[in-house]
C-alpha cells in the first residue's frame, strides 16, 4: 500500500522538475509574442529592492513570465476561471458573442485635459474638432455583469465636452457607435472600432468638415486578414469568440496616396507604406494600418484642393485616416503617445485651417496625452 | 514567496527537498533553518532581520526564566515584560493605529510580517510554559528558531506548544513515501485555495462593491456564504499547504481544521475551527482564570470573555469581538438545552445559521455598515433582482462544491474505498488524480504567478 504515495512522490516531483528546468531554459526569452508584450528580466540585486521585499517579487515575476508553456497554461486558466465562476479573466469579460474590458466605468478625465484643450484652440486661427470614440465596452455594456456598470462611457465622453470651450466642435461618437451596434463596428477580441465602425463616424465627421461623406457602394472593402486577434486576446489568451476580419476600403474612381512620410522622434524623414502589409505576419496585425508607431506621419494625395488636416490622434485613428484621404490634398497625422517633446517641436500648427483630434477614451484620463498637446 | 506561487511550488518547494535529502541527517535541522532563513527573507530581508531578533529576544528570555525560576518575583517581572513586548510587536502590525510601532522598528512601508498572529501565540505560550515549570526551556538554538520560522508553519501554524513540537522533531520520518503524503496534502490545500476560496472571493467582492448601494437580501445571503466558505477554505488551505510541505520533510503537526461548518452541535464547530488556536486560549487565558471565578455568573462572564479574545485575535476591531461574543453564547445557550433529546439535522442548521451570524458580523468594517447590510438582509432593498438571478446562475455550482467538499463526505467515501477488496488496485488513481489536480491549479495561477487575494490576514 505504500507504493502509491512513492508513485504520487515521483509524479509530482517529476513534473515539478521538469517544469523548472523549462522556466531555466527560457530565463533569457525577452518578450511573448502572444501577449505582445516584453517579459519581466531577472532582477539586480541591490540592497534596498531586497530589503523592502521587492526583489522577490521581481523574482516572482520573472519565473512566472518564463514559466514553460505560459500561453497554453493561460488559455487554460482562461477557461476555467468561466467554469467555476462568472467569466471573468484578468479583467476582461468573457462573453458568447465577443470579449470586453471590465475596468471601463472606473475612468475619470485627467484634470489638465480641458485647460490643455482650450488653451489649444484660444491660440489657433482654424477650427478645432474633436471625437472622443468609445471603446467596445462603453457601446456593449448591456452584456456586462451588473456591478461592472457605473458611468457610462457617453456619461465620461459629456464630461469632458462640458469642461471644454465652445471654440471646439464636439462630435458625438457615442450614440452613432451606440445606435450600430448591431453591426461588426467593433471587434470581437479588441477594445477598439472595425473599419466599418469608424466609417459610420466618418459620415458624421467628415460633413462637420465640409465635405460630402462618399457613399458606401462606391467602396471596394478587401478583407486582409481574417484572423486577426487583438489586445484583450493579448490578455486572456482566450480563443472562444471568432477572430476578426482586418478590412481595407479601397475607392479605385477616387484619389490616390501621393507619398506617405514618417518623420521619426529625431527628426528623420522616411518614406513608408500607408498599409504596411508586412504587419499581418506579426503577432501585432492591427499595424498594418499606417504601418509602425511614429509621431508624426505625413500623407500627400492627389486630391487637387490645397486642402490640409492635422490630425491628433492614438490608435483608434488608424482606420479612420484612410477615409480622410478622399477629401485633402495634404494630411498631417500626430500621436502625441509616440512623440517626445511637444507638438510645436514637430509641427507648425497655424499651417492648417483644421485640427481634427480623435483618440479612443482610454486616454481622456491619460496626462502624458495631453501634454504633448501644447504648442 | 507565499505556498500559493508557482516560484514556490516548481522552485522553492523543490529544491528544498532535494537539498534537505543530501544533506547528513546530524545537519538536516540547520539546513531546514537556512532555508526558512531563505523564506522569510523572500518577504524582504527587513524580515529575516525581524525574525533574528524576534528569535533571539524570546529564546534569551526563555533561558533567562528558567534561569529564575527560583526568584519568583524576578522571574515574573522578565515573563510579563517579554509578553508586553510580543503583544506590542503583534499590535503594531495587526492594528492600524498601532503602526507608529511598526515604523519605530524601522519596518519598511506596507510591510506585513506574515504569521505573525500565529506565532505570537506559540512563542507566549512557550514563555509561560517554562515560567510555570511546564516545560524545560529550549537549549538548542536552531530548533527554538525553527519553532517560530520553520516555514512550513510560518503562516499559518499550527500553534502548538514546545513539548508536541519537539516531539514531532524528534522522530521524523523521511523517506519518498512520505513526502509523497506531503505532496498529497499539499495540492489538496492548494485546490482548496486556488479553485474554491479564490473564486468566492471573486462574488464576495462583487457583492461588497462599495458603490452598489440598494443590495436585495438575496445578494447579502450570497456574501454571507461566500465568506463563510471562502475564510474556511482560505485558511485550511493554508494551513494544508503548510501541514503538506511539512510532511514532506516528514514532520506531522497537529490539525487545524476538522470539518467544522457542517458540525451537529455549535461547540463542535467552535472547537473544529482553528482547533490549536482555541485551545491555546483555554490553556492560557480561560483555565487559569476559572479557579479564581467563584460562581456561575463569573465563569460564564469569562467564557463570554475568552470567544471575545478569540474574535479579537482574527480581526483587531469590534466586529470580530461581537461575532466571539454570540458564537459564546450561542455554545452557552446549546449546552443548556443538550439535556434534551435534539435531532441530528436540528443541530446541523442551528450551526449553519450561528456560523452564518458570525460570518456576517465578522466581515463588517463598520458599524454603520452593519446596520445598513442588516437591512438589507431583511428585504428592506427587495429580496432579488437581476443581479441576484446572474449571480446565482454563475456562483451555485461553486457553493454546492463548497459545502459538499466542507461535510467531511468525501473523506469518509475514501476512507470507506480503502477497505474494499480491489483497493490496492484504486490507490493507482491517487497519483494521477494529484498531478491532474496540481495542473488545475497551476493553470489558475499561472497568469499572474500566485494567488495572493485573502478574506483575512493573520
Amino acid at each position: 500500500m505504500k507504493e502509491y504515495k512513492i508513485i504520487t512522490a515521483a509524479a509530482v516531483l517529476a513534473f515539478a522538475a521538469v517544469m523548472a528546468f523549462g522556466t531555466f531554459l527560457s530565463r533569457g526569452k525577452k518578450s511573448s509574442a502572444e501577449e505582445t508584450r516584453s517579459l519581466a528580466e531577472f532582477p539586480k540585486a541591490d540592497f534596498q529592492t531586497m530589503y523592502n521585499g521587492d526583489f522577490s517579487k521581481q523574482m516572482n515575476d520573472h519565473f512566472t513570465d518564463h514559466f514553460p508553456l505560459r500561453s497554453k497554461w493561460m488559455s487554460i486558466e482562461t477557461k476555467l476561471r468561466s467554469a467555476l465562476g462568472e467569466s471573468i479573466s484578468d479583467g476582461v469579460y468573457i462573453g458568447s458573442e465577443r470579449l470586453l474590458d471590465c475596468g471601463f466605468s472606473e475612468r475619470v478625465p485627467d484634470p489638465t485635459a480641458a485647460d490643455r484643450l482650450n488653451a489649444f484652440v484660444s491660440g489657433y486661427d482654424g477650427t478645432a474638432y474633436l471625437a472622443v470614440i468609445p471603446s467596445s465596452s462603453g457601446v456593449y455594456d448591456d452584456e456586462l455583469p451588473y456591478y461592472l456598470l457605473g458611468d457610462t462611457e457617453g456619461q465620461q465622453i459629456n464630461r469632458l465636452y462640458d469642461s471644454l470651450s465652445g471654440g471646439i466642435r464636439k462630435i458625438d461618437a457615442y450614440n452613432i457607435l451606440k445606435m450600430l451596434k448591431d453591426n461588426y463596428i467593433y471587434y470581437r477580441s479588441d477594445t477598439k472600432w472595425t473599419s466599418y465602425g469608424a466609417y459610420c463616424v466618418y459620415r458624421t465627421v467628415i460633413q462637420k468638415l465640409g465635405f460630402q461623406p462618399i457613399t458606401y457602394d462606391k467602396y471596394t472593402i478587401r478583407h486582409v486578414a481574417d484572423n486577426f486577434r487583438g489586445d484583450l486576446y493579448n490578455r486572456t489568451l482566450y480563443t472562444g469568440v471568432r477572430s476578426d476580419l482586418l478590412d481595407i476600403y479601397e475607392y479605385p474612381d477616387g484619389s490616390q496616396i501621393l507619398t506617405c512620410m514618417s518623420v521619426d522622434k529625431d527628426g528623420h524623414t522616411e518614406e513608408c507604406s500607408f498599409y504596411d502589409m508586412d504587419m499581418l505576419e506579426t503577432e501585432d496585425m492591427y499595424r498594418m494600418y499606417l504601418g509602425e508607431n511614429v509621431p508624426v506621419l505625413e500623407i500627400e494625395t492627389d486630391v487637387n484642393n490645397q486642402r490640409k488636416l492635422l490630425v491628433i490622434k492614438d490608435s483608434y485613428a488608424d482606420c479612420f485616416i484612410p477615409f480622410l484621404t478622399q477629401h485633402f490634398s495634404r494630411i498631417t497625422v500626430v500621436s502625441p503617445e509616440d512623440m517626445e517633446g511637444v507638438l510645436s517641436d514637430y509641427v507648425d500648427v497655424s499651417d492648417y485651417e483644421q485640427t481634427l483630434m480623435l483618440f479612443g477614451i482610454e486616454n481622456i484620463g491619460n496626462t502624458d496625452f495631453f501634454s504633448g498637446i501644447s504648442k | 514567496m507565499i505556498y500559493s506561487s508557482l516560484l514556490y511550488i516548481y522552485g522553492f518547494l523543490p529544491l528544498s527537498l532535494l537539498i534537505f535529502s543530501a544533506v547528513p541527517k546530524k545537519h538536516r535541522e540547520a539546513v531546514l533553518l537556512g532555508l526558512s532563513g531563505i523564506f522569510c527573507a523572500s518577504f524582504g530581508l527587513y524580515y529575516l532581520i525581524f525574525m533574528a531578533g524576534y528569535v533571539l529576544l524570546n529564546y534569551t528570555m526563555c533561558r533567562i526564566t528558567e534561569f529564575l525560576k527560583s526568584k519568583k518575583s524576578i522571574a515574573e517581572v522578565a515573563v510579563a515584560s517579554t509578553v508586553i513586548i510580543d503583544i506590542t510587536v503583534l499590535f503594531s502590525f495587526r492594528a492600524p493605529y498601532m503602526s507608529w510601532f511598526a515604523g519605530m522598528i524601522r519596518a519598511p512601508g506596507g510591510f506585513y510580517a506574515a504569521g505573525i498572529s500565529l506565532f505570537t501565540l506559540s512563542v507566549i505560550g512557550t514563555l509561560v510554559d517554562v515560567y510555570k515549570g511546564n516545560d524545560k526551556a529550549e537549549k538548542n538554538i536552531i530548533r527554538y528558531a525553527l519553532y517560530i520560522m520553520f516555514f512550513p508553519r510560518l503562516l499559518m501554524g499550527p500553534v502548538m506548544r514546545y513539548s508536541t513540537f519537539r516531539k514531532a522533531m524528534s522522530h521524523p520520518q523521511t523517506g519518498l513515501a512520505q513526502t509523497g503524503k506531503g505532496l498529497a496534502v499539499f495540492v489538496k490545500g492548494l485546490a482548496k485555495k486556488v479553485l474554491i476560496a479564490d473564486t468566492l472571493f471573486i462574488l464576495y467582492s462583487d457583492v461588497t462593491v462599495s458603490e452598489w448601494t440598494k443590495v436585495p437580501a438575496v445578494n447579502v445571503l450570497l456574501g454571507i456564504s461566500a465568506y463563510l466558505f471562502g475564510i474556511y477554505f482560505e485558511l485550511s488551505g493554508i494551513a494544508d499547504m503548510g501541514a503538506g510541505s511539512a510532511v514532506c520533510f516528514g514532520f506531522r503537526f497537529p490539525e487545524c481544521f476538522r470539518y467544522p461548518i457542517f458540525s451537529k452541535r455549535i461547540n463542535y464547530y467552535a472547537m473544529r475551527w482553528n482547533t490549536p488556536v482555541v485551545m491555546w486560549f483555554k490553556r492560557y487565558i480561560s483555565w487559569p482564570l476559572t479557579t479564581s471565578a467563584g460562581n456561575v455568573i463569573a465563569r460564564i462572564a469569562l467564557f463570554l470573555l475568552t470567544w471575545a479574545l478569540i474574535g479579537f485575535w482574527y480581526k483587531f476591531d469590534m466586529s470580530g469581538i461581537v461575532a466571539g461574543l454570540i458564537l459564546g453564547a450561542a455554545i452557552l445557550i446549546e449546552s443548556r438545552l443538550r439535556s434534551r433529546n435534539t435531532l441530528k439535522i436540528t443541530g446541523v442548521v442551528y450551526t449553519l445559521i450561528i456560523a452564518g451570524i458570525c460570518a456576517f458580523i465578522f466581515s463588517q468594517k463598520s458599524a454603520h455598515e452593519l446596520f445598513h447590510n442588516l437591512g438589507s438582509l431583511i428585504g428592506l432593498d427587495g429580496l432579488a433582482d437581476s443581479s441576484s438571478l446572474y449571480l446565482l446562475k454563475e456562483y451555485t455550482l461553486i457553493l454546492l462544491a463548497a459545502a459538499f467538499f466542507s461535510t467531511g463526505i468525501a473523506r469518509k467515501l475514501i476512507g470507506r474505498a480503502s477497505k474494499l477488496k480491489f483497493a490496492d488496485k484504486l490507490s493507482w488513481f491517487i497519483p494521477a488524480a494529484v498531478v491532474c489536480v496540481l495542473v488545475v491549479c497551476t493553470a489558475m495561477i499561472a497568469s499572474g504567478g500566485s494567488s495572493e487575494q485573502l478574506f483575512i490576514k493573520l
